[in-house]
């Protein structure tokens, strides 16, 4: 009789362990092949080294690039223009993301709203988001407080237009749904609508993450002359290769984290239910 | 008057006691082709504790009959009371029943959330847990609570949907088309729990389905609902009928009795179902 019923509470856990170690297993086998993945890399690398020169004015070799960002630090140079462009990204972004869910949500809500807006929409999202900066810069200035509004006119679209998309193709019986069950309004938007617009405010999240990280770099060169964009042209304009370099895998990294971070949060919003696609 | 209220607990009482009067409703929707009557001529009585069924083609105004009843759609013209008093907003105690539970419900919450969902920030937490957890046993998905809604079938999402319902005590269940989305077997089942639930529960039941079987199977009464709403013909209650068949009613037996086959007969002729 009891072993009875631990077969049966066995059998009732059982799929959810499983899929738990699926997954974990998943993951180191991911871990793996993406080492593999590095091989090539590596492996290049390593050549690289033993093959090139430090006087090279275009292929210095990889050892030459870690001295030339160290000189960089010491130098006093790295610290604050890494500062700038990250801090330029990070507020840029989390206004966008705000800002820009915000406005999708009520241009979306409305059908009235979205009609008159539809045609500049449409102009500013087939525009390449470099375009805008120029204007913008021209526009605001190039101040720190600047910097961000630039960015905000720059990569705000994805997440706007996503949004909207998204408050637009709410099925009604969902929105019924909550008069229905008697919530609130406020209740309503919480619990009911803001949920379903979340995955929509992240994919547009990821879109403008990527472009948030080209923008702040135009942004250094092309605005406000001071960040790690600006070391680069700089660097490049005085030959000094392996600084180039060096700064080119620094902002890969950046770019690399960024988009590592943007992807946890994303995963971890729609954790346990997300729609396999 | 006192008399009344006095007999008013008394089960005979309440049993007949109307909860719906519909006294030639119509309904108007605005859509891009402008406003068009949908509903026309509505007249029907609904008494507490009973199973209605409204059957009828694509097209006759169905679902805004429900909507009208569930006060998502204001009548244009007619009289339509609940509890004795005309109908404005989403009233209390009465909750729907979509046919598409995929949206009805909240992916992002586990079962159990879902079916605490009307109830949170209205009674403490641990009444809310008793609640759910009895809602969620009257329709057998117990060991399921903390499951997200892609792991479940289409019926066990369909459960999710109905113990919501439940969980608010309504006093009266507006279904939908409510198993229109499933098969036959697991619709057959899901009737099943519906009518077990009834048998202990003082709910009033409104369903609209476009499956005959179905209609007579789980109600009181059959409406057929007529018309071409879109050929400028607005649906109207063209057939009232009894279904006195007993209770507790049983998939295979009830379906093959003499009665069962008359209604059916009587159902079908109506909704003209050789013109197929």
């Amino acid at each position: 009789m009891s072993t009875q019923v631990d077969s049966t509470l066995a059998l009732a856990t059982s799929p959810r362990k499983g899929r738990r170690l699926k997954v974990k297993r998943r993951n180191t086998r991911g871990a793996g092949r993406m080492l593999v993945g590095l091989l090539p890399l590596v492996l290049g690398l390593a050549l690289w080294e033993a093959l090139g020169t430090d006087q090279s004015f275009s292929f210095p070799r990889p050892s030459s690039w870690w001295a030339a960002a160290s000189d960089m630090w010491q130098a006093g140079e790295l610290a604050p223009a890494l500062r700038r462009t990250v801090l330029t990204f990070v507020l840029g972004l989390s206004a966008s993301i705000v800002v820009g869910s915000a406005l999708g949500w009520l241009i979306g809500a409305s059908t009235r709203f979205h009609q008159a807006l539809n045609p500049i929409l449409e102009f500013i999202r087939s525009t390449p988001s470099v375009a805008i900066v120029p204007v913008a810069t021209v526009l605001f200035g190039v101040s720190m407080r600047m910097s961000i509004v630039v960015m905000l006119t720059a990569i705000i679209w994805p997440v706007l237009l996503s949004t909207t998309t998204a408050r637009r193709t709410i099925t009604p019986v969902r929105l019924e749904m909550g008069h229905v069950v008697g919530l609130s309004r406020s209740d309503q938007m919480r619990k009911v609508v803001f949920p379903s617009l979340l995955p929509a405010i992240m994919t547009g999240t990821r879109v403008s993450a990527s472009q948030g990280l080209i923008i702040a770099l135009i942004i250094d060169i092309i605005g406000s002359g001071e960040g790690i964009g600006r070391v680069l042209v700089e660097k490049q304009q005085l030959y000094e290769a392996a600084s180039v370099w060096a700064l080119m895998v620094i902002i890969g990294l950046l770019g690399l984290v960024a988009n590592g971070l943007v992807g946890a949060v994303d995963s971890y919003v729609q954790r346990g239910w997300r729609t396999e696609s | 008057m006192a008399g009344d209220a006095q007999t008013n607990d008394e089960p005979e009482e309440s049993a007949s006691s109307p909860v719906y009067e519909l006294k030639e409703v119509a309904v108007d929707l605005t859509g891009v082709l402008g406003t068009r009557r949908i509903l026309s001529d509505i007249s029907l009585t609904v008494h507490q504790r009973e199973i209605v069924g409204i059957v009828g083609r694509s097209g006759t105004g169905k679902t805004t009959l429900m909507r009208a009843l569930g006060g998502l759609t204001a009548p244009a013209a007619g009289e339509l009371l609940l509890n004795g008093e005309p109908i404005s907003g989403t009233p209390e105690g009465v909750v729907t029943i979509f046919q598409d539970y995929g949206n009805a419900l909240l992916p992002w919450r586990t079962v159990a959330k879902n079916v605490a969902l009307p109830l949170e920030g209205r009674m403490r937490r641990s009444e809310i847990r008793e609640r759910v957890d009895r809602a969620i046993d009257s329709v057998q998905l117990r060991g399921r609570e903390n499951d997200y809604l892609n792991s479940l079938s289409g019926g066990m999402q369909q459960r999710v949907q109905i113990a919501r319902a439940l969980a608010v005590n309504p006093a009266v269940l507006l279904m939908d088309e409510p198993f229109g989305a499933l098969d036959a077997l697991t619709k057959a089942s899901l009737q099943d729990v519906l009518l077990d639930l009834h048998s202990h529960n003082d709910a009033t039941i409104i369903f609209i389905t476009h499956d005959l079987d179905e209609a007579i199977y789980l109600s009181d009464r059959t409406f057929v609902i007529s018309g071409d709403v879109s050929a400028g013909d607005p649906g109207h209650l063209s057939l009232e009928l009894d279904v006195e068949l007993p209770r507790p009613r049983h998939q295979v037996r009830t379906r093959e009795s003499p009665d069962y086959l008359f209604l059916r007969h009587t159902l079908g002729d109506a909704i003209d179902l050789a013109r197929g």
